[in-house]
């Protein structure tokens, strides 16, 4: 058993400061606002030490951190236990273990170590993160866990990889994802004090140079400047999404190695992820309307644990879905789909379609969802006695369109069962494949409406361990037997997928 | 111990009050909820709120209250469960019908809760979970303790099947050893 490398205690101490830096903002406001003239100087030593108290907490947090924290391989097992109040002994199978990542942040990168996280079966996230290794650690733990070594890494390099993004590649993916309003929301959201006072000060400007007479005088001219700020907004937010792109998966790549898929991307973090093809549970490939534009679509892959870098602040989102390719050609597409599902020939699966009787229930669902709160909408403005009561009227003006989008939808549709998988596509403007082995599928269930049944047909929820996928609308009594062929199928397998 | 299938099994007929009691006392807090709403609206537009505010009670109670327990009988004519040598299957549902069929080897663990009313009626429920994180994947409530007892111990994996199992892991493990194609050496 070990303890943590010693420069632990500063990774720990950046760590908790980022967590503490909002509570520590959060209270020292009112003390700056709250504080006259007069007695400035006593905010000034308040806010030192209220600072100066966040900071020693976090140190605090970094020191407990590294004391309480010894790991291990024991045996088989990696052991990772915890004294202290709270005390706490983990023994993890190595052959439990699902997905090993060895993750650098910025300032690890700088000190040379590594966080490494451990993932098992039971989702919700890492089941043992070692913060700060030293790399030699990193890789003695890494050829323990992963068996593969750095040496052995360095020698993959002339392996041809299963797939690698460039820079071309990213920038694509980055502008094709609709990521720009979003992209502004956060912006906004950062700057979001400052802006208010950007804007007063500009409003005030206009007015005291007479723009804003000016304006009125011209309508049309205030509608122009309008727009042109709005394009260029999500201009900005566009060119944004692609950095955001570029940044967060540079250097895609995926190898195959001994032990599974090896995946490292990340230019200010890097992330290496190590994903057993015997633990993926089931892939799917998604393309948005303008990723089909350009014939290009996203492959991810479901197993039981896996995350992914949420945004801001390097948080996770524990998803159990590990990108395969940020972006890719139907090429790659192809390959990666026969990597994973070997003799899979993606392409060529005949899909069954689905019943046209989806259409119906579709426009039924959609018509229902409007109604309900338009009618109840109106109902209450009537009673209150407004005059406007039909205004809630409007958004069943969506009908309209409603109509060609469930047809889109529908042709999308479809299922497919054909070497051991079972396959389903779906989306309306966009297109999504969902992929999985029948051993993998761990329930079925056969649902259906009223309206359904009285057409003789159902919908079948199909769920592995990592991820539920749904066959929409087929002949009840194909999707019973669809039902029964899947469990009889995946029987005696269980053991195998976990 | 045997792997024993079943026909489709029926609850026990005294589910039906459990889920009576159930509905009375569930029931209640939607039927306040439209109270109060109809009583705001009334006093908002000047009608009579004492009279609207009793017919939006006795709204809630028909539609949250009266209406489940008149439902209760046909739920529970519905509800069947049965065993095949691969699966549980669960059958249930008025007007969204369904069928789920878990299989018996993915099953991880089993609870067996009861409830007040369960308790006054000597009944418990049977939760099954698989792995992952979608939680539980099957209930079966309105069973009599030893009738549950029985179901555990038919869904947990039992000593053979384990055996079998490992032997089956063993041969997977055996399966990813290290191919040539695959090492870096032989691609150079």
């Amino acid at each position: 058993m070990q303890r943590l490398d010693p420069r632990s205690i500063g990774i720990l101490f950046v760590q908790n400061i980022r967590q503490f830096i909002w509570p520590a903002a959060a209270s020292m406001l009112p003390i700056i606002n709250s504080s006259g003239k007069s007695n400035k100087n006593i905010s000034f030593v308040i806010v030192g030490l209220v600072l100066a108290g966040f900071g020693l907490l976090a140190l605090t947090g970094g020191l407990i951190t590294y004391f309480r924290t010894r790991f291990g391989i024991v045996g088989t097992d990696l052991v990772v236990k915890k004294s202290g109040l709270f005390r706490q002994d983990r023994t993890i199978p190595l052959s439990k273990i699902h997905n090993v990542t060895i993750r650098q942040g910025l300032l690890e990168r700088l000190l040379r170590i590594a966080t490494i996280e451990v993932e098992t079966a039971s989702g919700g996230g890492a089941e043992a993160k070692l913060s700060s290794v030293s790399l030699a650690e990193a890789d003695r733990l890494r050829e323990a866990l992963m068996g593969s070594t750095e040496a052995q890494i360095s020698a993959e390099a002339d392996v041809p990889s299963v797939y690698t993004a460039s820079l071309k590649d990213l920038a694509m993916a980055g502008a094709l994802q609709n990521r720009s309003l979003y992209m502004i929301a956060i912006v906004l959201g950062i700057f979001g004090q400052g802006i208010d006072n950007v804007l007063e000060a500009i409003i005030d400007r206009a007015s005291k140079s007479g723009a804003v007479k000016y304006a009125e005088a011209h309508p049309l001219l205030s509608v122009a400047v309008f727009a042109g700020a709005f394009l260029l907004f999500l201009i900005v937010g566009w060119l944004l999404s692609i950095l955001y792109s570029v940044l967060t998966f540079y250097g895609f790549k995926v190898v195959r190695t001994v032990k599974g898929l090896r995946i490292s991307y990340g230019l200010i973090n890097t992330m290496q992820t190590l994903l057993p093809i015997r633990k993926v549970q089931s892939v799917s490939t998604n393309a948005s309307w303008l990723y089909r534009l350009v014939g290009v679509s996203q492959i991810s892959a479901q197993s039981i644990a896996g995350f992914r870098p949420g945004g801001e602040g390097g948080e996770r989102i524990a998803t159990g879905s590990t990108m395969l390719a940020p972006i890719c050609r139907p090429e790659t597409l192809r390959e990666v789909m026969t990597l994973i599902f070997p003799g899979l020939e993606f392409e060529r699966v005949q899909y069954h379609q689905a019943s046209p009787f989806w259409v119906r229930v579709m426009m039924w669902r959609t018509l229902m969802t409007l109604i309900i709160p338009t009618v109840g909408g109106s109902l209450v403005l009537w009673m209150v006695g407004r005059s406007w009561a039909w205004v809630p009227f409007i958004p069943l003006a969506i009908l309209l369109i409603a109509y060609p989008m469930v047809r889109l939808s529908y042709k999308n549709l479809g299922y497919a069962v054909k070497d051991g998988l079972i396959l389903i596509r779906s989306g309306m403007i966009s297109l999504n494949h969902w992929a999985a082995p029948i051993t993998n599928v761990q329930s079925v269930e056969v649902t259906s409406s009223y309206f359904q049944r009285r057409k003789g047909l159902a919908d079948v929820l199909v769920s592995t361990p990592a991820s539920i996928s749904t066959i929409a609308c087929v002949d009840e009594k194909a999707a019973r037997e669809l039902a029964e062929y899947i469990i009889v199928n995946s029987y005696g397998h269980g053991r195998d997928a976990i | 111990m045997q792997v024993e299938t079943t026909g489709w099994e029926e609850l026990h007929p005294a589910v039906c009050k459990v889920w009576r009691y159930s509905a009375m006392l569930t029931g209640l807090i939607p039927s306040i909820m439209i109270t109060g709403l109809v009583a705001l609206f009334t006093r908002v537009s000047r009608g009579p709120v004492l009279i609207f505010a009793v017919l939006g009670f006795i709204l809630g109670l028909l539609l949250f209250v009266v209406v489940p327990i008149l439902l209760a009988t046909r739920q529970y004519e519905r509800w069947r469960y049965k065993l095949t040598p691969e699966s549980l299957v669960i059958k249930k549902g008025l007007l969204y019908q369904s069928e789920r069929h878990i299989a018996r080897d993915r099953v991880q663990h089993i609870d067996i809760n009861s409830g007040p009313f369960d308790r006054k009626f000597g009944l418990v429920q049977v939760v099954v979970y698989a792995a992952g994180a979608t939680g539980s994947v099957g209930l079966i409530p309105g069973l009599s303790p030893e009738k549950a007892d029985w179901m555990r111990a038919q869904l947990m994996p039992r000593d053979e099947i384990l055996a079998e199992l490992k032997q089956k892991d063993l041969e997977a493990d055996l399966a990813e050893q290290p191919q040539p194609s695959l090492e870096p050496d032989a691609k150079a």
